[in-house]
């Protein structure tokens, strides 16, 4: 019985504990609300951010329970939405806004893209309907522009991809990571990624990653999309959060707010 | 000896548990989950609304501040929307009513004359 209950605890270790990091839990592209209520949603997002006229801003999503979620992490996806002329398939021209995003590839999860999509496929699956935005200052909004529309965007990519990224070396980048190498970039005017590494070391702190290290040992082991090898302490990694208290900091917002279906 | 058996159990069956959930991968949802939301069958969902005509689908997207330096606003509307692309920032913008997608059009429309959007995902 004494036997049996350890390997019920070992049981339970490996069915419950590893999962509840996120480490290994996929979505298979399902939704979980309705066309009608993603679409709502996301027009809802597009004209709050439209009337306090927005060129650029920020934008966070939820995909998956926030209780699932590591302490301090409230968000899973951030991207830039940049008001747009959008032109559709039969030639009309539409004021809208477009989502920029560093999305990891579903076949090699260890390797990215730069993917721009629009406000219903950036919530399409998300499985809480919120959303976090910050609008920096016009000055701020101006350079994130000028990064985007530019050879920079590009180049600062770096494919190779970990849900924890360690946003201070060169070795991994996620989605956060990758725009705040943009906000830094436009900050500082640069394209060199040496040079922008040096400054977020210099002024942007980063989230602690609040994950047993064994787990974390374990999920580097089992996931192609986690590693620890860019961490030579407590890993940290770059989050909506911690972008958004950096750029608070420094003077650089106009605004930050969530929206929900009902506020 | 027995609890290095029941610790090394207990990773043998964690690995199990990750490799059965690396398996239902789409998109990684994780500390950052930065998949594609727009795969597979959320994808499919607004390309049926873009068939039935409640969505269009979105070929292009040019920063509207640069539109009117690169030349690419036309048609009717052209000059409202020169005139929003010169606002200062913070300015109330307009917003379409209209749902847009990076969904593509429905095959039967992708297949008709020379329509480039047949290349969209």
């Amino acid at each position: 019985m004494k036997h049996g209950g350890r390997f019920f605890s070992a049981f339970l270790c490996a069915i419950f504990l590893l999962p509840s990091l996120g480490l290994a839990s996929h979505s298979s592209g399902q939704i979980y609300f309705s066309p009608e209520e993603i679409i709502g949603f996301s027009k809802k997002v597009e004209k709050v951010m439209a009337a306090k006229g927005a060129r650029v801003a920020l934008v966070a999503r939820v995909g998956r329970p926030r209780e699932k979620l590591p302490e301090g992490i409230s968000w899973t996806h951030t991207g830039i939405a940049v008001y747009s002329l959008i032109t559709t398939a039969d030639g009309r021209q539409l004021p809208g806004y477009a989502m920029y995003n560093l999305y990891q590839r579903s076949k090699e999860p260890d390797k990215s893209d730069l993917i721009m999509d629009y406000p219903v496929d950036f919530f399409g699956a998300v499985e809480v309907l919120e959303a976090g935005i910050v609008i920096p200052t016009p000055e701020l909004q101006k350079r994130i522009l000028q990064v985007m529309s530019s050879e920079t965007y590009k180049k600062i990519h770096n494919p190779h991809y970990s849900v924890i990224a360690n946003p201070y070396t060169l070795d991994y980048q996620n989605c956060t990571e990758h725009t705040l190498d943009i906000v830094f970039a436009a900050i500082y005017h640069t394209d060199d990624i040496k040079q922008i590494k040096a400054n977020e070391k210099a002024y942007f702190e980063a989230q602690r990653v609040n994950v047993n290290p064994i787990k974390l040992a374990f999920g580097s082991i089992f996931a192609a999309d986690v590693t620890v090898s860019d961490h030579p302490g407590q890993p940290v990694t770059a989050t909506f959060e911690s972008i958004s208290r950096f750029l608070q900091k420094f003077g650089a917002v106009s605004e930050s707010f969530t929206v929900t279906p009902t506020n | 000896m027995r609890k290095y058996i029941y610790v090394i159990f207990s990773f043998v069956l964690t690995g199990i548990s990750v490799h059965s959930h690396a398996g239902e991968q789409a998109s990684t949802q994780s500390v950052q989950h930065s998949g594609q939301a727009s795969a597979h069958s959320a994808q499919a969902v607004f390309s049926g609304l873009i068939a039935s005509g409640q969505a269009a689908s979105a070929v292009s997207a040019v920063p509207l501040a640069l539109s009117a330096s690169a030349g690419v606003v036309s048609g009717e509307a052209a000059n409202a929307l020169l005139d929003i692309a010169n606002t200062p920032i913070g300015t109330p913008l307009p917003i379409t009513e209209e749902t847009y997608s990076s969904a593509g059009p429905p095959p039967d429309e992708a297949l008709k004359g020379d329509n480039k959007s047949d290349t969209k995902p």
